[in-house]
């Protein structure tokens, strides 16, 4: 009730900025697709029909056909939920993760601290990219493993922002004020600290969503993530790229899928940053 | 009769936030002289922050609209002139303290280093002279050991030894105004009187224009010749300490001496102002204090003007058709 | 009868700058009493120790050394709930994300459910707000939307749930206008008289102690130089350093004393 006033009063000062306003629109029709997806065609994404091997775009087959005779863009559709999806998930669970381990060991201090944050500082040096590969390759490939080397990868990320927030946090007097009536280090992380870092890690949380869609999406071309026959957009694009020359359909509009996405969440990130930062918002 | 350095007519001036317009000002005048200390009192919400920062167009222009009034600073009219005329006045005919003096000094230049380029901005002398200029200025603000001060850094400084540096910065150019914002109010209360000590004495020896202003009354008590009270950016009542401060003819000012535990009985109850401040985006129409006042009478209902109510020591004005009674 | 007595009290910081360890003896060997139902003022200017002499006593830190006697017992850890304190800063004292009734209830939450609910009962919210001059209908506000003076009273009802035997007060009123101060030093006398409440004020504002406070401590880089009553303090100071304070402090009309 009052989250959904505060939200409609946030999309409102978000959408002000052209650029922002279309973000939003295509976050909302993409959270559409991935919802609705299936009544959107009435083909199946893994139907294989050897007659209609590559065909090229046309009224039936809006993104035209693979080489397995498979709608395109029915499989773009479906592998919508498995590429926002699968990042959304994996964002989500590393923030969660990561702020907490954060904001106790930033609240608690001494040495679990600096142990805690010598080993993210020994995570973060690892190009994520490469930390992802080996993860993803170390687990196996599959859809679920991709996503637990995602969240690995951006635990670190969190951990450090939290953490840093809650040292400022944890100097304030309403904390000291709690410590002096004997509340429990738990009760004080989870109902003072955590709360009051939620803004910057909202925002972190946007910024990532696009960088993990492109992470699976690597993942996924480099055979590491979702396995064929799943219409994963990365894996497609694996396969696709092949074809790009004679059968431009193919890689390209899975590609500009991979692009819209990406770019759509980091215009609501910088958005979001720019909301929640308070010399821009005055 | 010394020269008169600031002029402020009629000076009114609202914020436009996005709750609407904050009539922050409301036509208020200001007068000070060459080796006058002026002071301007207030509680939070007053204005007199923004009166000092609007001396020097220190607002920030995006949301500032000034409707009404002139300032005149060394007879230059402040609100027509471009930024970069009075880009040249700041720092050489207006000196700045703020309250917190480590947000005027940077944190990682030696403080030597620091008065150095101000002196050589300001002035035309070689880098020998405005070497020798440093230490000159530092022992004019009484830092005893200047040759040692001036290699240290900021952090490593006393506040109120920070403070002098500022005050030594301000006044490098000796600039014919001195524009002094809550200086003592971080400062522990023996280096406040030191400081106090101290811009009086500068003001004296250089025949320097001060605006000092601050919340505390007794500071104000103890280093200015004349003082204005300021209730939601309105001047109430000006006139010389002496007068305003120990026979106030406002009832705000007077609610607000007794309000002072400084004196009062140990077993009687502080005198309270009732009521809150008022929304300054709605001005009410008639007297501001009003709402809040003990005396209030049915002529209240009408804007007071800044009257002129008893010439002892000098010009004494008040806003209020029930003051004097 | 002595509700606390400290004795020789002992606290220093080591800091370690380049290479360096250098010691910051915040409380030498500080020693004084507060009866039951006084005000025991504590002045000094900064890095005087009278912040962490409250510190101390609210156990956010550890003493090196002294013992602390609480209604004539020695004692590490005051009973529940019979020890508070105010703070200066009436913005960062209060969580934004709570709500009012949230904020003045904490204290109870270590408390068995059965004492928690008697002392935090809807009547005794009600009845608090009420006391220290809110309006109980506005509990479930936050703090943003009151006032700096109002926001100290919540500070205060906080710090009243659990029906403390002494207050401590760390520059109550610094932070406030002179019209505000006013009210709550008025809201603090009020309820030091209706709860035989008994407070240990720490300012460096001298109008204030003088007003409110029985006896005066006076420190000075950590250590107590002169204990007195007020009158004794303010009339009749013996220490140098007292007289210096006291000569320092602008007045309004004239010398303070």
């Amino acid at each position: 009730m009052i989250i959904f006033r505060k939200t409609s009063a946030m999309i409102g000062k978000l959408t002000r900025n052209r650029f922002n306003l279309i973000a939003v629109i295509t976050l909302a029709i993409i959270f559409v697709v991935g919802a609705i997806g299936p009544f959107l065609t009435r083909f199946s994404p893994l139907d294989t029909n050897a007659e209609k091997r590559l065909l090229s775009p046309s009224g039936t087959h809006f993104f035209g056909t693979d080489e397995l005779g498979r709608d395109i863009f029915t499989r773009i559709i479906y592998g919508t939920r498995i590429s926002v999806g699968i990042a959304l998930i994996s964002i989500l669970v590393a923030a969660l993760i990561g702020t907490f381990i954060g904001a106790f060991s930033g609240f608690v201090g001494r040495w679990l601290d600096q142990f805690i944050m010598r080993s993210t500082d020994v995570l973060l040096a690892f190009p994520t990219l490469v930390l992802a590969l080996a993860l993803a390759a170390a687990l196996g490939a599959s859809m679920v493993n991709a996503a637990i080397a995602i969240a690995i990868v951006k635990i670190p990320v969190y951990i450090r922002l939290a953490r840093n927030q809650a040292l400022s946090i944890s100097e304030r007097l309403y904390v000291k004020s709690s410590q002096t009536n004997g509340l429990k280090t738990f009760w004080i992380v989870r109902k003072h600290i955590v709360p009051n870092l939620i803004t910057p890690i909202i925002v972190q949380v946007s910024l990532d969503i696009g960088d993990a869609i492109l992470l699976i999406a690597t993942l996924g071309f480099l055979g590491l993530g979702a396995q064929a026959p799943t219409p994963e957009w990365g894996a497609m694009i694996s396969t696709g790229w092949n074809y790009l020359i004679n059968q431009w359909w193919y890689p390209t509009f899975t590609g500009a899928a991979i692009f819209i996405a990406v770019m759509a969440f980091n215009i609501l990130g910088d958005a979001m940053r720019d909301l929640f930062d308070p010399k821009v918002a005055q | 009769m010394s020269k008169n350095i600031v002029s402020v007519k009629d000076l009114s001036l609202s914020f436009s936030m996005s709750s609407g317009d904050v009539q922050v000002l409301n036509h208020i005048s200001l007068e000070i002289n060459a080796g006058e200390i002026v002071g301007l009192v207030g509680e939070s919400g007053s204005g007199k922050s923004v009166t000092a920062l609007a001396l020097s167009k220190l607002l920030p222009t995006d949301i500032t609209r000034f409707t009404s009034g002139s300032i005149e600073v060394q007879g230059m009219d402040v609100l027509k002139s471009k930024e970069s005329e009075i880009a040249k006045v700041r720092g050489n005919s207006i000196g700045f303290v703020f309250q917190e003096p480590m947000t005027a000094l940077n944190p990682t230049m030696k403080i030597g280093n620091q008065l150095f380029h101000v002196i050589r901005r300001h002035s035309k002398v070689d880098k020998e002279q405005a070497r020798a200029k440093v230490q000159e200025i530092l022992n004019e603000v009484m830092i005893s050991n200047p040759e040692i001060v001036a290699e240290q850094y900021p952090f490593q400084l006393s506040g109120g030894m920070r403070q002098r540096v500022v005050i030594a910065m301000a006044m490098s150019a000796n600039p014919a105004l001195l524009i002094a914002d809550e200086p003592t109010t971080a400062l522990d209360v023996t280096v406040q009187a030191e400081i106090l000590a101290l811009i009086t004495k500068l003001a004296r020896i250089h025949n320097t224009a001060v605006l000092l202003i601050s919340h505390d009354l007794a500071v104000i008590a103890s280093t200015c010749s004349r003082v204005s009270v300021l209730y939601a950016g309105e001047v109430v009542e000006s006139g010389a300490v002496e007068v305003v401060l120990k026979d106030p003819a406002h009832p705000y000012t007077q609610a607000l001496i007794r309000s002072l535990p400084d004196i009062a009985a140990r077993d009687s109850q502080l005198e309270t102002i009732p009521g809150e401040f008022p929304d300054l985006r709605n001005r009410p129409t008639g007297c501001i204090y009003a709402p809040r006042c003990s005396k209030r009478v049915s002529a209240c209902d009408v804007q007071p003007t800044l009257e002129l109510v008893k010439s002892i020591a000098g010009i004494h004005q008040v806003a209020c058709w029930e003051s004097g009674k | 009868m002595s509700l606390l007595e400290v004795t020789n009290l002992h606290k220093t910081f080591r800091l370690k700058t380049k290479g360096k360890v250098s010691e910051n003896h915040a409380v030498s060997d500080v020693s004084f009493s507060i009866n039951q139902g006084e005000v025991f003022g504590l002045v000094g200017e900064s890095g005087s120790g009278k912040t962490t002499i409250a510190n101390i006593l609210m156990q956010l830190e550890s003493s090196d050394s002294g013992t602390i006697f609480f209604e004539g017992k020695e004692m590490n850890t005051f009973p529940y709930g019979d020890v508070q304190i105010v703070f200066q800063d009436p913005r960062s004292s209060l969580d934004p994300r709570m709500s009012i009734r949230q904020i003045i209830s904490e204290p109870t939450q270590r408390l068995i459910a059965k004492r928690r609910n008697e002392l935090a009962s809807e009547e005794r919210l009600v009845e608090i707000m009420q006391s220290v001059g809110l309006r109980p209908e506005h509990l479930d506000r936050k703090p943003h939307q009151f006032s700096g003076g109002q926001r100290q009273r919540i500070a205060i009802a906080r710090a009243l749930i659990t029906k403390p035997k002494l207050v401590v007060l760390d520059e109550p009123t610094s932070a406030l206008d002179i019209s505000v101060q006013a009210q709550v030093i008025n809201l603090l006398k009020k309820l030091q008289r209706d709860n035989g409440l008994t407070y240990l004020f720490i300012s460096h504002n001298m109008g204030v102690v003088k007003y409110l406070c029985d006896r005066v401590g006076v420190l000075n880089k950590g250590v107590l130089v002169e204990v007195g009553t007020n009158a004794e303090i303010f009339s009749a100071a013996t220490h140098e350093y007292t007289k210096k304070l006291l000569a320092s402090v602008p007045t309004m009309h004239g010398r303070l004393l």
